[in-house]
């Protein structure tokens, strides 16, 4: 392969790529230009260090790896500047779960899962992972992405966010019951639909 | 008892931080006599474990 072939096919991936790692970092930024930059930094990170991607993860995977600690650094340069609106009209849909005597309702009671834990090894269960993320309201899918993808204390997402503690783990209870249930819907009750 | 809507409350919030030793109680008894709640916090347990590997995949 040529180095203009290598270049070009570089190119190809790098663009099939970018509208994801777009939509990651806008999702924790807000800010829509920023979040360009930092995937054009990024991707020109990973263009100045091919030599370092050894191919035993995924290209993709790789280019995120970068992104995620980009996003790390950034959003804990910015911290304390980023306002989280505390969204409580949204509270609804949880609401919507449980009766007036907070029992579960019927419809939306956790049912048996079929598909098994190594789900996390489907590419497509990542897919259908990443649209229910992005059906939350922003601030709650922002919080729970910085809790279990990037990694932060509850602490830390306070000082970030300006939220309280007691904000926090609302929405993050309410971001983990939502995604929940779209998991079921969209991915470990599958089966259980097609019968 | 603490309602079912409670018990998820906790559930969450012990993948957080450890709760305490009352709340633990409460969440415990609850998990025994709700299986709906058992398997809830058996499945967010879950969904935390696999985005961790995922994380961890992507370092």
């Amino acid at each position: 392969m040529t180095k203009s072939d290598q270049l070009s096919d570089l190119e190809q991936h790098f663009e099939s790529v970018r509208p994801r790692l777009l939509a990651f970092a806008r999702l924790q930024l807000q800010d829509f230009v920023q979040a360009e930059d930092l995937v054009q930094e990024t991707l020109l990170a990973a263009f100045q260090s091919l030599e370092q991607f050894k191919g035993q993860s995924k290209f993709e995977t790789w280019l995120f790896a970068i992104l995620k600690h980009k996003l790390v650094d950034e959003i804990r340069r910015r911290s304390r500047q980023i306002v989280c609106e505390y969204d409580a009209d949204k509270i609804v849909e949880v609401d919507q779960m449980f009766d007036e005597r907070a029992h579960w309702v019927s419809g939306q009671q956790p049912k048996a899962w079929v598909q098994p834990e190594s789900s996390y090894l489907h590419e497509q269960f990542w897919q259908v992972f990443d649209l229910c993320l992005f059906h939350l309201p922003t601030g709650t899918a922002r919080v729970y992405t910085m809790r279990e993808l990037l990694g932060f204390e509850t602490q830390e997402i306070c000082t970030s966010l300006g939220l309280t503690q007691q904000n926090v783990w609302t929405m993050l209870h309410r971001a983990r019951l939502k995604l929940r249930g779209c998991l079921e819907r969209g991915w470990f009750g599958q089966d259980e639909v097609n019968l | 008892m603490i309602s079912c809507r409670r018990a998820t409350e906790q559930i969450s919030m012990a993948l957080d931080s450890p709760l305490t030793w009352q709340a633990r109680t409460q969440l415990r008894l609850h998990r025994i006599l709700c299986p709906k709640c058992n398997r809830c916090a058996k499945q967010l347990q879950m969904l935390q474990r696999i985005c961790h590997q995922r994380a961890q995949t992507e370092d």
